[in-house]
């Protein structure tokens, strides 16, 4: 993917997070996802104003990991939410 | 007994211990047809219904564009559910002894919890006990030991809320739980634990019955909790062996749990439906429960929690 790739949340899922804990119900699959912090944090950065390069950027800054993992796991993350349509790739600006 | 007799004492057993002036709504209609061919029986399947329940036998399907629920179990039971409207129309085709459980409880609980939920009650999968009106709610599925536990908390002298399904509301109180204390059914090997229930297992089932009935609340002499405000949350499941554990939990581990009690129908009411859960899961020391033969041992664990 691109690093300039924006993603947006697919606004049907149904949220909610208690703790640390976030929950996705998807109506259209029917299935549920839960998320721990962290991948709670990368999906509220998916709101269609940020790129995957800065949602890598961010997370490097906020957990102590190596940058190389981080980029690794934000982007395996985003890629199985992409296969799920639980995100999805925003409109250019202008489009 | 008729057929049409037969379903009504079924659901009339189990709405007896709710009060006859009881809180709203008070604008839900139930229709049941007890249909004599296949074309009296012919409640529309929704071209555009997509799955949201997968019972054991059949289909659960439902319509957004025309707001519909459609239940199918089997070739003799349907439902057809107008959430939004208020209404409910169950048809049996000829049933027999066999489909009696089903026509009075999965074909019946399904539609009043989408019903409910439509109002503001959601439903949560879980029986309920309560002491000065403080709930500890057993949260979990068929066959995770939540009816036994009720029974043995209620027989130690704990107010009663139900079995099987409870109501949330959200206001200006906060979170409260409401009761819904439905017959209690109880396998064989339940009652086993129970001696005072035994008697229990020397009348035969009913045709179609797999379980007991009971009125709990009557045999133990419990009051009924109408309403309270949630204090636990346990997630038990059976174990081998006679002692039990007892373990806290993340309320994000619990609120995991929970999600399955949301239909995943129209996107409002199903997102106030998890935003309840959400409130319970955050409101509640939450625990899991391994439940060991030792009902008592059980018991011990749990009513302190209540202190």
């Amino acid at each position: 993917m691109d690093p300039r790739t924006r993603l947006e949340r697919n606004e049907r899922v149904l949220t909610q997070q208690v703790a640390g804990t976030r929950v996705l119900l998807d109506p259209d699959s029917g299935r549920y996802y839960a998320l721990d912090e962290i991948s709670g944090r990368v999906w509220d950065l998916c709101d269609g104003s940020r790129d995957i390069g800065d949602i890598v950027t961010t997370l490097q800054d906020e957990y102590e990991a190596e940058p190389e993992t981080v980029e690794h796991d934000v982007r395996r993350f985003l890629a199985d939410m992409l296969a799920e349509r639980l995100l999805a790739v925003a409109a250019a600006p202008g489009e | 007994m008729s057929a049409w007799r037969e379903a009504a004492a079924a659901l009339a057993g189990r709405l007896e211990g709710l009060p006859p002036d009881g809180p709203p709504p008070h604008d839900l209609k139930f229709e049941l047809r007890l249909a004599a061919g296949a074309a009296e029986h012919a409640l529309p399947r929704p071209a555009a219904g997509r799955p949201v329940y997968e019972p054991p036998a059949g289909e659960v399907l439902y319509d957004p564009d025309a707001d519909l629920l459609f239940l199918e179990l089997g070739p003799r039971l349907r439902a057809l559910c107008a959430p939004g409207r208020g209404r409910a129309t169950v048809s049996a085709l000829d049933p027999g002894p066999e489909e009696l459980w089903l026509l009075s409880h999965p074909l019946f609980t399904l539609p009043l919890a989408e019903l409910a939920k439509r109002r503001g009650l959601f439903p949560v999968h879980a029986g309920g006990v309560a002491r000065g009106g403080r709930a500890l709610l057993l949260a979990g599925a068929s066959g995770s030991g939540k009816s036994t536990l009720a029974l043995a908390l209620l027989r130690s002298g704990l107010d009663f809320l139900g079995d099987d399904t409870l109501f949330l509301t959200r206001g200006a109180a906060g979170l409260r739980l409401h009761a819904f204390p439905d017959e209690v059914d109880l396998t064989d090997a339940t009652v086993a634990f129970f001696p005072e229930l035994h008697p229990l297992l020397a009348a035969p089932l009913p045709a179609g019955w797999r379980k007991r009935r009971l009125r709990a609340e009557r045999f133990y002499g419990a009051a009924v909790a109408w309403e309270c405000a949630p204090a636990v949350l346990v997630l038990p499941r059976v174990v081998p062996g006679s002692e039990s554990r007892l373990a806290p939990i993340d309320p994000g581990e619990a609120l995991v749990e929970l999600v399955a009690n949301v239909l995943l129908t129209d996107p409002v009411s199903s997102q106030a439906h998890l935003d309840a859960l959400a409130e319970l899961a955050a409101a509640s020391r939450c625990y899991r429960l391994e439940t060991g033969s030792d009902l008592d041992g059980a018991v011990r664990r749990l009513r302190p929690l209540l202190d």
